[in-house]
């Protein structure tokens, strides 16, 4: 009963919770980005072993945001956290070219799931602050976003510690949430 | 699949095998133990918090655990690993009192990775590479000393990183990183800029450096930072401030324990500082050799030392007729020349006393002198000095060995009353002003300060050792110092040989067994000061004093290290 009402008050105002994954390589910027979206500011990370999780309410929507290890050896676990997630949050750091076609892959393995066929995806095209970062066409190429089938997507451009670009993303990430009526 | 498991856990096995090279076993930016990451940029092993510090410039990082590694980053880490440690000190050893003390300190161990590998000053680039190695030897030489007092601090950023960990929106951590990044940015980070250069003018800092720093400091190490440049200057005043007192704090520190060191041995001399009258004698041909030992002096160091044998033939002549005057001329000279202070006294001192002690002893030391003396002029270098050293017969090298120390130090040479020594001291003069006057602009202040009383110390020792050694005649060694030197060095030779047995051999032939440092810190504390180059890893070393900590981590190579057990 008490859910019951929780929920129509929580719909008559708007409020909705989405589960969110934030993934992508080690050293994209992933918990600089999650922090950043948290306390609105840059924090010193350390490579991240295992997660962080915060809370991030914004436009009536109450993100839980899981910055998920980004090392080679700890993505296999990434899985594990797939069930019930609406969206996925994919950093690439735009100036590590080196490193943008095993992003590519990753990034594909990770739409392959079968747990993760509902979810929406947002790129993050981080780091645009530094020089000789790709922009967000160069990166949507190199990630061969429009091979995306059946998924809603959307790319942006961002510099964490700068904080630009994030919050268009949450933007669109809770606008498509709502409109997607998930 | 299968091989390429078999290759990951290959990869990891070397890894781990190379965390347990001694020079690994420890982060190389913070010192702390057990480094649990690789910077795959400089393919260093570096601790948590410092692997953080890392990528906040864009440096990438590795978990040594949990992240895989390909056979070219393996190979990058057998082949540099922490070893580039010795590199990174050598140039960058302003920082090095940062490391030692300020391990637990974020903020500066971003400023000394910021100095260290954003601004490139390790990298070796050659541009560099001159100018700081003299700076550079010194102060890492004066910043070694304090060493040991270095409190392990890693247990402390552990569990600061360990909270972080669990509440990852630990507020302290966020302002301190604030904090830091406020330094670089802006106004801060400029006024710490200006602050560096400062510290550096300060006399005894050299210029040339200042300029090398600036440069880059504002030119090539700026430009991966200026992106950030943006949020949070508010707090800038707060920071700023504190760093004049914490450079201020470093350097302190290596000054006091040299004098300690050298308050001995500079005592003596100054006890021993005679009697004027003798200034009165200021040799008539004492003056005009002089000027023009300066001029030659201070072209170069080769030339210096055959001057010098010219020259001392008239001096000599004077000074059979009349011994005395030697300490004296060498006072006014130094006046005339330039406007030097102490240098003058302590060189006069230290005249009549070995005047007074042995008339004739310096025949070998007028020898010595020469050598000395060219090597300060050119460069005022250890470094140059310690190549010269190798060139004379090994006779003539003990000689050098002390020598070297005392040109740069000054006063201490000058005492031998000797003509072919007056040649010397007219020639240390020159170099003695410009010397002290450049002390300051060159040298820390530690170094200085070290320099200077250094050389009396050995100068006692020779005086003393040789002198007595030596005595035979006088008119001998003054003609064989106006002949040739070879015949001198053979007396000095044969009386200094037996007394640093040691030091001459390993001085000589370079390669320090076990590093020396332990035998000769006890037998003569001050000639050892000299700068070494350990042959396997190919940096410049000093004296045990200095070493006893410093050194020891740095040189993978000594078997006496003790973090090696």
């Amino acid at each position: 009963m008490g859910i019951l009402f929780t929920r129509m008050f929580s719909s008559v105002f708007g409020n909705k919770e989405a589960r969110i994954l934030v993934l992508g390589l080690d050293n994209a910027g992933k918990t600089t980005i999650l922090y950043r979206l948290q306390m609105g500011e840059v924090v010193s990370t350390i490579p991240t072993i295992g997660f962080n999780v915060e809370t991030v309410q914004y436009n009536n929507i109450k993100f839980q945001v899981w910055d998920l290890g980004g090392q080679t050896s700890i993505r296999p676990y990434w899985r594990c956290y797939f069930p019930n997630t609406q969206a996925v949050i994919y950093v690439v750091d735009s100036s590590d070219t080196d490193r943008i076609g095993i992003a590519k892959e990753e990034f594909h393995a990770i739409l392959e799931e079968e747990e993760l066929k509902g979810a929406i995806v947002l790129i993050f095209a981080n780091k645009q602050d530094l020089p000789g970062a790709l922009d967000d066409a160069a990166v949507t190429e190199a990630l061969e976003l429009h091979k995306i089938k059946n998924r809603q997507w959307s790319i942006f451009k961002t510099c964490a510690v700068k904080g630009e670009g994030l919050y268009e993303g949450l933007d669109w990430l809770s606008n498509t949430l709502k409109s997607g009526g998930s | 699949m299968a091989s390429r498991v078999k290759e990951d856990e290959k990869n990891e096995r070397i890894i781990r095998g190379l965390l347990k090279l001694q020079e690994n076993r420890r982060c190389i930016n913070c010192n702390s133990l057990g480094p649990q990451y690789v910077c795959t940029n400089f393919s260093t092993f570096v601790c948590t918090t410092c692997s953080g510090i890392h990528r906040e410039f864009t440096h990438r990082v590795k978990s040594i655990s949990m992240a895989k590694f390909t056979p070219q980053e393996v190979g990058a880490l057998q082949e540099g690993g922490n070893k580039i440690l010795h590199v990174i000190y050598y140039y960058c050893s302003d920082f090095l009192p940062i490391f030692f003390f300020g391990g637990s300190n974020v903020d500066r161990l971003r400023d000394f990775i910021k100095h260290v590998y954003v601004d490139k000053r390790y990298t070796g680039d050659k541009n560099y590479g001159k100018p700081p190695i003299m700076k550079t030897v010194k102060s890492v030489q004066a910043d070694r000393e304090d060493v040991g007092s270095r409190s392990p601090p890693y247990e402390d950023v552990y569990d600061r990183r360990s909270n972080e960990r669990s509440s990852p929106g630990g507020r302290s951590d966020d302002k301190n990183y604030r904090y830091g990044y406020d330094e670089r940015r802006s106004p801060g980070y400029d006024q710490e800029g200006r602050h560096y250069s400062d510290y550096r003018k300060s006399p005894a800092r050299p210029e040339i450096i200042n300029d090398w720093r600036r440069e880059d400091r504002f030119g090539n190490g700026r430009k991966g930072e200026d992106h950030r440049v943006s949020d949070g200057d508010s707090k800038l005043s707060g920071r700023s401030p504190e760093r004049p007192n914490d450079v201020g704090g470093t350097s302190p520190p290596v000054v006091r324990p040299v004098r300690e060191i050298l308050g001995d041995s500079v005592v003596p001399l100054r006890i021993s500082e005679p009697p004027k009258a003798n200034a009165v004698r200021a040799a008539d041909g004492f003056v005009a050799t002089q000027r023009t030992a300066s001029s030659s002096s201070l072209s170069s160091t080769t030339e210096a030392p055959a001057e010098v044998k010219v020259e001392p033939a008239p001096s000599l002549i004077d000074f059979d007729s009349d011994p005395a005057p030697t300490a004296a001329a060498a006072a006014p000279q130094a006046q005339q020349t330039t406007s030097t202070q102490p240098a003058a006294p302590t060189l006069a001192a230290s005249n009549d006393n070995n005047w007074a002690s042995f008339d004739f002893a310096p025949a070998p030391k007028a020898s010595e002198a020469p050598a000395n003396a060219s090597p300060l002029d050119s460069v005022l270098s250890q470094l140059s000095a310690t190549p010269s050293v190798p060139g004379p017969s090994p006779t003539q090298i003990i000689p050098n060995g002390f020598g070297t120390m005392p040109v740069t130090g000054n006063g201490g040479n000058a005492p031998v009353p000797e003509a072919g020594q007056w040649a010397t001291t007219q020639h240390q003069q020159p170099s003695l002003t410009p010397a002290q006057s450049t002390s300051q602009q060159y040298s820390a202040p530690g170094n200085h300060l070290w320099n200077s009383s250094l050389p009396p110390n050995v100068q006692a020792a020779l005086n003393t050792t040789p002198g007595g050694g030596t005595i035979p005649g006088p008119g001998s060694s003054q003609s064989s110092t106006a002949t040739g030197m070879k015949e001198l060095p053979q007396d000095l030779f044969t009386a200094t040989y037996p007394y640093f047995p040691t030091m001459v051999p390993g001085w000589q032939t370079g390669p320090p067994r076990g590093m020396m440092y332990p035998m000769q810190y006890s037998n003569v504390p001050a000639p050892m000061h000299m700068l070494m180059c350990h042959p396997l890893c190919n940096m410049l070393m000093c004296h045990p004093l200095c070493n006893i900590i410093v050194l020891l981590r740095l040189c993978p190579h000594s078997s006496s290290n003790p973090q090696n057990r």
